[in-house]
C-alpha cells in the first residue's frame, strides 16, 4: 500500500510523544484521518484529492501543536518551541564539529598524530556538551517566563511533511557519530606512519622490521577504507537515514576490510613463522584476526539482509501496534 | 487595552477559556452508549458543540487516565481499528455532579446577565 501524507503526519505527530503512549495515540489518529477523509469523499492515495487531505492536515494544525495537546506538561522543552530549540542545537552542533574538524586536520597536518589529537577529541566531546546543557536551560527558561513567547515559524505546509521512515533505517546518531570520530582518529593515525622506530638489532627483530615494511605498504588501503568509512558515516547523518546507497557502501567498505585483514594477517604469519615464536603467538593472532574478520561480515550480512527485506507496509512503518485480534 | 485588529484574537481566546471547563461535561453526556473520537466529534458538532480533533483525543485520553472514561479497540475494518469510549461508574457519578453544578452556574449567569448591571 502507498504511503499518503496521513501516514506521514501520523509519523510527525508520533515522533513528538513519549514512546509508551505513542502506538496507540499514532493508530486512533490514523483511524481519525481516514475517516474524516472518507466522509468528504477523499481519498488519500488519489492525487487528485492531495488539495482536499491538505486541507484537512491544516485543520488539524501542525503535528508540533497536536503532538503538543497530548502532553502532560511536564517536559522540560514543549512541542510548540522544540522546533527552535531543535534548529538552535543542529546549528551549533555542526558549526562546534566544523571548528574541531578543521582543528584536527590541522593537527595532525602540523604535529603528526600525538596525544593533541585525544585532546581535540576530548575537548570536542566537553564543548558539545556544554553547549548542548546551555541551549537546553536557556530554552527551558524562555519556555516558562516567556509564555505568550510567539515563534514565527513559516507558515505550515502538510505537503513537505517527511516520507515515513521505517525503524530500521533509523539512525543511531550516536553510534554513527562515535564511527565517525573514530574512522578520522584513524585516518589520522595511519596518515602518521610509519614512526620513527629504531628496532634492537637481532634475526628475530630483523623479521619484525619485515613485517613492518611489508604493512607499511598496505597503509594506502587502510588509509582509503577508514576514508571510505567516514565518507559512509558523514552521508548517513546528511541524510538523517540510513539509505540503500550507504547500506551498499557499508557492504563493500566491510568486504573490502575483510580482505584486506585476511591479507595482513596472512603476511604476518607468514614472515614471522621461520622466527622463534611458539606456534600460541600465531594461534592467537589468527584468532584475532579471525574474530575481527566475522564481526565486520556480521555487519555486511546485516546490511544486505536489510536490503532484501521488503519495503514495509505504511502501518508496519509507523510501528502501529497490533488490536484486537488483527 | 487591545487595538481593534487584535480584539477578534482577544475574543476568540475568551471564548476557548469559556468553553474549555465545559467540554468534559459535554463529552461525557454523550458516551452513554460507546462511542469512538470521530463519530462522538460528529455528534458533538450536530448539537453545536463542534470541539476540534486536537482538542478532543486529548480530553478522551484525560478522562479515560482520570477513570472517567473506559474505551476498548474493535476491528470492524482491519486498515482502521477504532477505540470506543463510554463513560465509567466513577464518570456516571462525575457526569451527576457536574451537570448540578453547571445548573447552577448556569442559573447564577442567567439571573446576572439578564439582571442588567447595577
Amino acid at each position: 500500500m502507498k504511503e499518503t501524507l496521513i501516514d506521514r503526519y501520523v509519523q510527525a505527530v508520533g515522533r513528538r510523544l513519549p514512546a509508551k503512549t505513542r502506538g496507540d495515540v499514532q493508530l486512533e489518529l490514523r483511524t481519525a484521518l481516514l475517516d474524516a477523509a472518507e466522509t468528504r469523499g477523499l481519498n488519500p492515495a488519489a492525487e487528485h484529492d492531495q488539495p482536499g487531505i491538505i486541507a484537512l492536515l491544516k485543520e488539524y494544525g501542525p503535528p508540533e501543536g497536536m503532538a503538543a495537546s497530548y502532553g502532560s506538561g511536564n517536559a522540560l522543552i514543549h512541542p510548540q518551541v522544540m522546533p527552535a530549540y531543535r534548529r538552535v542545537l543542529t546549528i551549533s552542533g555542526a558549526i562546534i564539529t566544523l571548528i574541531h574538524l578543521v582543528g584536527l586536520m590541522l593537527v595532525i597536518r602540523n604535529t603528526g598524530f600525538d596525544f593533541t589529537v585525544g585532546d581535540v577529541i576530548g575537548n570536542y566531546i566537553k564543548v558539545l556538551l556544554m553547549s548542548f546543557g546551555v541551549i537546553t536551560i536557556v530554552f527551558a527558561v524562555i519556555d516558562r517566563t516567556l509564555p505568550d513567547l510567539q515563534i514565527k515559524e513559516p507558515e505550515w505546509d502538510p505537503a513537505t511533511l517527511p516520507a515515513l521512515l521505517p525503524a530500521a533505517d533509523r539512525l543511531d546518531y550516536a553510534d554513527t557519530i562515535a564511527e565517525l570520530i573514530t574512522q578520522i582518529a584513524m585516518v589520522g593515525v595511519f596518515s602518521s606512519l610509519p614512526w620513527d622506530i629504531t628496532l634492537p638489532s637481532g634475526p628475530s627483530w630483523a623479521l619484525i622490521h619485515d613485517v613492518l615494511t611489508r604493512l607499511t605498504g598496505l597503509l594506502p588501503w587502510f588509509i582509503a577504507l577508514s576514508a571510505v568509512d567516514v565518507l559512509i558515516q558523514a552521508l548517513k547523518l546528511f541524510q538523517g537515514r540510513w539509505t540503500r546507497l550507504t547500506r551498499w557502501a557499508t557492504v563493500l567498505q566491510s568486504l573490502g576490510s575483510v580482505f584486506l585483514l585476511g591479507y595482513a594477517s596472512g603476511v604476518i604469519i607468514r614472515i614471522l613463522q621461520p622466527g622463534p615464536w611458539d606456534d600460541r603467538v600465531f594461534a592467537s593472532i589468527a584468532w584475532t584476526m579471525i574474530v575481527i574478520i566475522v564481526i565486520t561480515l556480521g555487519t555486511a550480512a546485516n546490511q544486505v539482509r536489510r536490503l532484501l527485506v521488503p519495503k514495509p507496509t505504511p502501518e508496519e512503518a509507523l510501528g502501529l501496534p497490533k488490536v484486537g485480534g488483527q | 487595552m487591545v487595538t481593534k485588529e487584535e480584539y477578534p484574537t482577544l475574543l476568540e481566546g475568551l471564548i476557548g477559556e469559556l468553553r474549555r471547563g465545559a467540554l468534559g461535561l459535554a463529552v461525557l453526556s454523550q458516551l452513554g452508549q460507546p462511542e469512538y473520537g470521530y463519530s462522538l466529534k460528529q455528534q458533538l458538532a450536530a448539537q453545536g458543540m463542534d470541539i476540534p480533533e486536537g482538542t478532543l483525543y486529548p480530553l478522551l485520553r484525560r478522562l479515560e487516565a482520570q477513570g472517567l472514561l473506559e474505551s476498548e479497540w474493535r476491528v470492524v475494518d482491519e486498515a482502521r481499528p477504532r477505540r470506543y469510549y463510554r463513560i465509567s461508574p466513577q464518570g456516571r457519578q462525575a457526569l451527576g455532579d457536574l451537570t448540578h453544578e453547571w445548573q447552577v452556574i448556569s442559573a447564577a449567569l442567567n439571573s446576572l446577565l439578564t439582571g442588567g448591571t447595577k
